[in-house]
């Protein structure tokens, strides 16, 4: 069949050109390859789409490969196809015209779907540069900034101010978010002691942007006792020194109390003026800075009045002692001679650690002396004892206890020369002034014997003799030496206690058997020591004194 | 009107300047009559395209004339001036072609091209140069589809167009059309050697891109109603054409005027006739005005057309500009008038001799005069300033070189200085001050420009002393003006082509060349490839190794940009150097210093050809480049955006675009080069050379895009005004409007005035304290704006790369 | 054969740039002037807390970690209003020197801000300031690294072409390609088609990032299209179309290796600048909360 080709072009502007040829062949193939007698040279083209053969009224368009052929818009493999219709393959439009004379056909033939701008599709389909892609700046930026302003910034303030679940107790752990807002703005780990108030700032904390005051403290708190506080502190300026200037929270578990002697000795310098006028000595700092150890003794013992000593003065102080005790006589290293035979003494005999270890249980007599030191008021009834205590109550047991011996008989070694009582009969007149008699002469030896200014009481105490009775100083003994500091007794129990305290030279009960500065600075150095004991002020001073209101001025007490 | 009437004044012509003379007429009241070929008034503005923006320049010339004229599109100017016309009263009569002149004052006899005659005692002929169009002569020429303007291109749609004529007006006409139809444009020959380079550069991309057709060695042969038959070099050839648009530009009216008796200035086609200061011409009574005397523009046509009445009339009306001259020289030196002191000028400064007094009251419009007290400084050594200064009266020294230099030249009345600047368009060579009270006239560059075109004699007066000056100032300035004479007799100028080679290595001949202006790439071949050695601008000299040695050519030298240099033959030279040998030590000295140079340069060809790269990207016609370093820059474009906040929005810097060599990058954005090719063709001349060296344009741009087609670098772009926008935290934080350095308007349309593009380009930061936003605002040091000279030296001191 | 400069004053110009900065890096800025500035804090830092002995451990509440604790956030604003400066164009000095003290300065705030916390952490929100600036200081110093290293090799990687140009060649490579493969047959044809169609470049960030390109249909192409298996008249036609693809293969490689240099040096940024804003906020939390609760 003999067809004629009519290839249409449009440009954007202007009619289409038409570019004619023609095809005679018994089929016309259509397809890309350049073997076809139709040629439709576009990639999306099969190398042969379709063939073209004369049929009964009409052509035979048939596909010859897979691919969209169209007949007058309907999709097709197989189709007859007649003047004025329109085939599609790929981007191919053909129409069939009515031929002219000496064809079988003619074929109008654009490229109705060019494949257009390579070059702006290009364009048009790349995303370059990540600015085009989901990520941004600004929203995340945004989002990250309004975050935290709200959980970081607004939710703590508002917690603060009331917002949200609180509670009425302190007690009572926070409850809810809250909790959460207010454990995030935490500067540091909270001691344990105030554990409980961790999660719940304004337990503390009671008004924005000030300080937690002292007030917030002595909530629980309650009297604790203060420091000294005098003109001399007033006029340094630390009268309204807070708690929190030594204290400190947030700091870590164990760490709630400063321990730095700075914080001392600001104050507690002398020289420089801020404590000018006051009877404190300077401290600059331990052990260099620190001065000699001064002790408090018995100056008088009516009243008593006490003083305070240098320990280092030029002469040793003196307690003045009512009791006599010579401790190297105790301590002779040959032992002592008592009623269980030879004793060998040291510290422990007397001096028993008290509960907490810190210190020591009182000295008692009956405990602690009278094992040795036995009451006895008759040799001839070694086995009885006087009570210790008040010569009133000594004198009495001694005309009780031969009254009843006189009355009741029984000891013959006492009874000795006393008239007979017979049994069942009343006792005479007579009988009666000669067991007084005797009664009397008894307790008036046994009286001697325990009154005795040599012996007896008198050995121990200060007794003077008054008619039947003596009176005897009481016995006055400072529960410490050094008021002003601790010492823990128990922190030091690897030491013997002669390494401090020189018992076996003391040959006297007014001997103040309290070690000096020397001794402590053997072992302990300063805070920032590393080669001893690190020490600091608080090591051995506190600053709330017991049994004083806080920051009162204890010595206009006396 | 019968034949026997005798009207005191007949104007022919009916362009501005005819327009200007009747209303003037009218207004005086006097006998008059205007004669127009055509059926309306102002022919040659009438065929301007529909809705052409049509320029009142110059700006400070007054306009004097009884009918307005403002800037403003086609159809506004003729509105107005038909009106004007009509109101005035005026007697015209269209379509009366005068075709020729007789008579004397008094008594002239006009007759018309229907044989009829007007009778007028004085005729002003105001015809301008558009004249008669040619037309087509071909067969068929006379179908309603050939037309010899275009009017409104869109009218035209789907059709197929012929453009015959190959001038501007037919370039732009195809142009135009090719948007809408199918135009193919015929050429005799090859080239387009009528039109503007600019125009033409768009004609040729319009064709590479497929949007019209060019058929060149094609004339039409034949026409019929929708063909047209050509004939090509292959023969002839048939074409589809629905219409023609021959645009065959007009024939001269000389033959015409001549045989009206009026003589010509030269025979050069470009002459104009011989006027007097009254534009009366060599025939008394008969005048001429506008275009045809010289003068071209709207503004000087109108002024003249006034003023020729008021001659006429008797009435010695001074020029519209002689107050503003008058103006300039009160301010120079009280007392000084106008026309004797444009007699001074003639007799007293030769290089205007022969310009007539018209010619010089145009230029002093646009010039300054000077009156200079003793030791002022006229303009100082590196300076940028360009302008051409021409001594009147007085005395002024030339500095020149190292302070106790012999003996400074003396310039005295009559002579001219500051023409290197203009010639080369680099930096002043020397200080020059006054030696007494100086009168100078100060011309602008490119009024100097002009009037070195269209006066020739101007031009010839300045290069014969230019080739002493700069003879003098290579060679020294204490030679001996007699020893030199030779040489500079011989002395000629060679302008180079770019890519053109000056000394071929290994060549014989032995001349020596001074660079007057553009710049040179010196090179040698090594072991087969091409070593740039340096490059050197204008004000150095080349070859005198060859001359000195008598040896053959050791190195090439070509033309990096448009350069003209000075041959200076090597006999002459020769001989000068055996007369002067303080001479001939001086320029051993430096030759034997470049010999040690050369070497070290010959085994760095590294940085030879980032030289070579340089110079081939246009850097050797550049006095400040923008050069990006691209190992350092991060492509984050804050130059651009630096450069688009501080100029309006709009950036004038493409940091992307542009060559890049062994990591140097030259972005486009503008180098301000020594002779811009953006300054040439600007109708407002708003693009101006600032004295540090910046080529700004002004605000007066009228948005032509002339100069973004003659930048050769593609740096200038025509914008729209880009919108306002909020303020950049707006943007940072909420992301309002567009951010730095986005321009997302342009798309909105004001409508008007304001959105018309202008012509925008980097201005160096002019102005800007701080320097240029691009290099300020680079934040890693990779943008730099250097001089040219420098940055290749610095490379050649291993500074960069 | 050249030259002399006749006029020895050309070269006193030159005003603008001292000589030897030409083309200078931002971390070389005058002759490192910001590193050594950083360094002289971080020494003076280092020296102040070694010298410090507050009464508690060292902290941000000492009078050192206060002082300590102002110049970091101080720092800290300075350095964000980097931000701002950069768009403010008509400053004057040059943003070069502003981005070599913003990474000396930024990097010596590691100092300053360490030692400000006097190496307290904690889950809170103090903590997580301190965390958020470490990260923004990452960020940063990656971005310098970057910065530093990519863009040579970017512009090793182009050749001085741009990816607009890269973009057009390949257009122009379909056109050719186009005509060519029209004598293959249709499976290959097939193939060449699904390489012209797949023209996306770019893409997601990930993409971008990795430049990768998955199912790169142009490497399919090139793999399954072989030269013996056409029909011998065509076999010319098959090399001619598999130069063609291997050249497109390599300009889509050239591009996205681009796009990667790219994506690599503006990625941080991403991160540097939202993380900078949570820093703000959380600073500011930070410094209210110490106070609120003084």
């Amino acid at each position: 069949m003999r067809a004629e080709l009519g290839y249409i072009t449009r440009r954007e502007r202007g009619a289409p050109a038409r570019r004619t040829a023609e095809a005679d062949a018994p089929v016309l193939h259509l397809g890309r390859g350049p073997g076809n007698e139709v040629g439709l040279p576009d990639l999306r083209v099969a190398l042969i789409a379709a063939e073209l053969s004369p049929d009964a009224g009409g052509m035979r368009l048939r596909a010859t490969a897979p691919g969209d052929v169209r007949v007058n818009g309907k999709s097709t493999t197989n189709a007859l196809v007649v003047s004025g219709d329109e085939i599609r393959i790929g981007p191919y439009k053909l129409t069939l015209d009515t031929p002219g004379a000496g064809y079988d056909a003619a074929i109008a033939i654009e490229l109705v779907d060019p494949p257009g701008d390579d070059l702006a599709r290009l364009r048009k389909t790349s995303r370059i540069g990540l600015e085009r892609t989901r990520l941004g700046k600004r929203l995340p930026s945004w989002m990250l900034f309004l975050l935290l302003v709200v959980f970081g910034l607004a939710i703590p303030v508002g917690s603060f101010l009331g917002w949200g679940p609180q509670r009425a107790d302190h007690a009572v752990p926070k409850p809810g978010w809250t909790r959460v807002a207010d454990l995030s703005w935490t500067v540091g780990e909270i001691s344990d002691a105030h554990k409980h108030f961790a999660a719940d700032c304004g337990a503390c904390h009671q008004r924005a942007f000030a300080s937690v005051p002292d007030s917030a403290c002595a909530a629980c708190h309650t009297g604790l006792p203060g420091h000294a506080i005098g003109d001399a502190v007033r006029k340094a300026g630390l009268d309204n020194a807070g708690c929190g200037d030594c204290h400190t929270e947030h700091r870590g578990a164990q760490a709630s109390i400063l321990r730095d002697d700075r914080l001392c000795t600001d104050c507690h310098t002398g020289g420089d003026g801020r404590m000018a006028g006051s009877h404190l000595r300077a401290v600059t700092g331990f052990p260099d800075g620190h001065p000699p150890f001064r002790v408090t003794v018995v100056k008088d013992t009516t009243g008593p009045v006490l003083e305070r000593v240098d320990l280092s003065g030029p002469t040793p102080p003196k307690n003045l002692a009512t009791l006599k005790f010579p401790h190297d006589a105790h301590l002779k290293t040959g032992g002592v001679l008592s009623p269980k035979g030879l004793v060998k003494l040291d510290c422990a005999s007397c001096h028993a650690p008290d509960a907490g270890r810190q210190g020591f249980m009182p000295t008692r007599f009956e405990t602690d002396c009278g094992w040795c030191h036995t009451l006895k008021f008759d040799p001839k009834a070694p086995e009885r004892t006087v009570p210790h205590g008040d010569p009133e109550a000594v004198h009495a047991y001694l005309r009780d206890a031969y009254a009843r011996i006189a009355l009741e008989g029984g000891d013959a070694e006492i009874a000795a020369g006393l008239p007979r009582l017979r049994v069942g009969q009343p006792v005479t007149e007579a009988e009666r002034l000669e067991l007084r008699a005797w009664v009397q002469q008894r307790v008036d030896a046994a009286v001697d014997l325990v009154f005795d200014p040599r012996r007896g009481c008198a050995s121990c105490h200060i007794a003077t003799r008054k008619g039947a009775t003596v009176s005897i100083e009481p016995v006055i003994v400072l529960d410490s030496h050094l008021p002003k500091t601790r010492f823990d007794h128990g922190q030091h129990f690897t030491m013997g206690c002669g390494e401090c305290h020189k018992a076996e030279q003391s040959t006297s009960s007014s001997d103040v058997l309290i070690p000096d500065l020397g001794t402590c600075v053997a072992c302990h150095g300063a805070a920032n020591a590393t080669l001893k004991v690190p020490s600091d002020c608080t090591s051995c001073h506190g600053f709330h004194i017991h049994g004083t209101a806080p920051m009162t001025k204890i010595r206009q007490e006396r | 009107m019968s034949g026997d009437d005798i009207f005191e004044i007949a104007i022919v012509g009916s362009g501005p300047g005819g327009i200007a003379a009747v209303t003037r007429a009218a207004a005086r009241g006097v006998s008059h009559v205007l004669l127009e070929r055509t059926g309306h008034l102002s022919d040659t503005i009438y065929k301007y395209q529909r809705r052409k923006h049509v320029m009142a320049t110059p700006d400070i010339l007054p306009l004097r004339a009884d009918v307005g004229f403002a800037e403003g599109s086609r159809e506004t100017v003729l509105e107005t001036w038909d009106r004007g016309v009509e109101a005035a009263g005026c007697n015209v009569r269209l379509n009366a072609e005068v075709v020729g002149i007789k008579g004397e004052r008094g008594d002239f006899r006009l007759t018309l091209a229907d044989r009829s005659v007007v009778r007028a005692r004085a005729v002003v002929l105001a015809i301008g140069l558009q004249g008669n169009l040619r037309k087509l002569t071909v067969p068929g020429a006379e179908l309603p589809s050939v037309q010899y303007q275009l009017d409104d291109p869109d009218e035209f749609q789907d059709e197929h167009i012929v453009v015959v004529g190959t001038g501007d007006a037919g370039i732009e006409n195809a142009l135009v059309l090719s948007n809408a139809n199918t135009v193919t444009i015929l050429n005799r020959g090859a080239e387009y050697p009528n039109a503007k380079p600019a125009n033409v550069q768009l004609l040729q991309t319009a064709i590479a891109d497929g949007r019209m057709q060019a058929m060149v060695r094609t004339a039409p042969k034949r026409l019929e109603p929708g063909w047209m038959t050509v004939d090509t070099a292959d023969g002839e050839t048939r074409i589809r054409c629905d219409r023609v648009i021959a645009r065959l530009g007009a024939l001269p009216p000389r033959k015409f005027v001549e045989s009206c008796g009026i003589v010509f200035g030269s025979d050069s086609p470009s002459a104009f006739p011989v006027v007097s200061d009254h534009y009366e011409s060599n025939v008394p009574g008969l005048y001429i005005i506008g275009a045809l005397a010289g003068y071209p523009l709207i503004k000087q046509c109108m002024n003249q057309g006034y003023e020729v009445v008021e001659y006429i009339l008797g009435n010695p009306v001074a020029p519209a500009d002689e107050p503003l001259i008058q103006a300039k020289l009160d301010a120079a030196q009280p007392g000084l008038a106008v026309s004797p002191f444009i007699a001074t000028i003639r007799e007293q400064v030769p290089v205007f001799a022969e310009l007539s007094p018209l010619q010089i009251r145009e230029f002093l419009l646009t010039s300054e005069v000077h009156l200079a007290a003793p030791g002022q400084k006229i303009f100082e050594r590196n300076d940028y300033t360009n302008s051409f200064y021409a001594i009147v009266d007085g005395s002024v020294e030339v500095l020149i070189g190292e302070a106790g230099a012999p003996a400074n030249p003396v310039l005295r009345g009559g002579e001219f200085f500051g023409e290197i600047g203009l010639l080369s368009g680099r930096r002043r060579g020397a200080t020059v001050i006054a030696r007494d009270g100086a009168l100078l006239l100060e011309v602008p560059r490119n009024t100097m420009l002009r009037l070195q075109r269209s006066v020739p004699s101007v031009a010839r007066a300045i290069d014969e002393v230019a080739i002493v000056r700069v003879v003098k100032s290579y060679l020294g300035q204490d030679l001996d003006s007699a020893i030199l004479a030779p040489v500079i007799r011989e002395a000629e100028i060679v302008s180079l082509k770019a890519g053109e080679i000056l000394i071929q290595e290994g060549a014989t001949d032995d001349a020596m060349y001074l660079i007057r202006s553009g710049s040179v790439l010196v090179s040698r071949m090594v072991g087969g490839q091409e070593v740039v050695l340096t490059y050197l601008a204008a004000g150095n000299y080349v070859g005198e190794m060859a001359l000195l040695r008598n040896a053959p050519r050791t190195a090439s030298v070509k033309a990096a940009v448009a350069t003209q240099v000075i041959k200076l033959p090597a006999a002459a030279v020769r001989d000068l150097l055996d007369a002067a040998p303080e001479l001939r030590r001086r320029v051993e000295e430096k030759f034997s210093e470049r010999v040690r140079s050369s070497a070290h340069q010959t085994a760095d060809s590294e940085s030879g050809a980032l030289v070579n790269f340089l110079m081939r990207e246009g850097l050797g016609e550049a006095t400040d480049v923008l050069l990006i370093d691209e190992t350092l820059c991060i492509r984050c474009d804050n130059c651009e955006k630096a450069c688009a906040e501080t100029h309006d929005r709009i950036s004038r810097l493409d940091r992307e675009a542009g060559a890049t060599f062994a990591s140097i990058h030259v972005p486009t954005s503008c180098r301000h080069c020594e002779h811009p090719s953006c300054m040439k063709e600007c109708p407002p001349d708003a693009i101006k050379r600032a004295p540090s060296g910046e080529v700004t344009i002004a605000d007066t741009c009228i948005g032509c895009g002339n100069c973004e087609r003659n930048c050769p670098y593609g740096v200038i772009k025509m914008a729209a005004p880009a919108e306002e926008k909020p303020g950049l935290l707006s943007w940072l934080f909420f992301g309002r409007g567009p951010g730095p350095g986005e321009n997302k308007a342009a798309k909105k349309h004001h409508g008007g005035e304001s959105s018309r593009k202008k012509a925008v380009k980097c201005d160096m930061c002019h102005g800007i304290e701080g320097g240029a936003a691009c290099v300020r605002a680079c934040p890693t040091g990779a943008a730099i704006r250097v001089r040219p000279e420098e940055y290749v030296a610095m490379i050649r001191r291993g500074g960069a790369s | 054969m050249s030259a002399a400069t006749a006029k020895p004053g050309a070269a006193a110009a030159g005003k603008r740039i001292p000589p030897g900065e030409i083309h200078q890096s931002f971390l070389a800025y005058r002759g490192f002037r910001f590193l050594k500035w950083g360094i002289w804090l971080c020494l003076a830092t280092i020296l102040a807390y070694a010298l410090h002995r507050p009464l508690t451990a060292p902290n941000g509440g000492t009078w050192l970690g206060y002082t300590l604790g102002t110049i970091g956030a101080a720092l800290i604003l300075w350095l964000m209003w980097f931000g701002m400066r950069k768009r403010s164009y008509g400053r004057i000095g040059r943003l070069q020197g502003w981005l070599s003290a913003h990474v000396y300065l930024g990097l010596a705030l590691i100092v300053v801000a360490t030692l400000h916390t006097g190496f307290e952490f904690g889950l809170n929100i103090h903590t997580l300031a301190y965390a958020l600036m470490m990260a923004v200081i990452a960020s940063g110093a990656f971005g310098m690294i970057v910065y530093a290293a990519v863009p040579e090799q970017m512009t090793r990687n182009r050749h001085g072409a741009t990816v607009s140009d890269l973009m057009a060649k390949i257009a122009a490579l379909d056109g050719d390609m186009r005509q060519a493969a029209l004598g293959l047959d249709d499976r290959q044809a097939g193939l060449v088609l699904a390489a012209m169609n797949q023209v996306a470049i770019g893409g997601s960030a990930w993409r971008q990032l990795s430049g990768t390109r998955p199912n790169c249909a142009t490497r399919l192409a090139l793999r399954r299209i072989t030269a013996a298996d056409a029909v011998p008249e065509q076999r010319a036609q098959a090399q001619r179309v598999l130069g063609l693809l291997g050249e497109r293969l390599e300009y889509l490689d050239v591009i996205s290796r681009d796009l990667r240099y790219k994506a690599l040096m503006d990625i941080w940024l991403y991160l540097h600048v939202p993380l900078s804003f949570a820093l703000l906020a959380a600073l500011t939390a930070h410094v209210v909360a110490v106070f609120f609760y003084f």
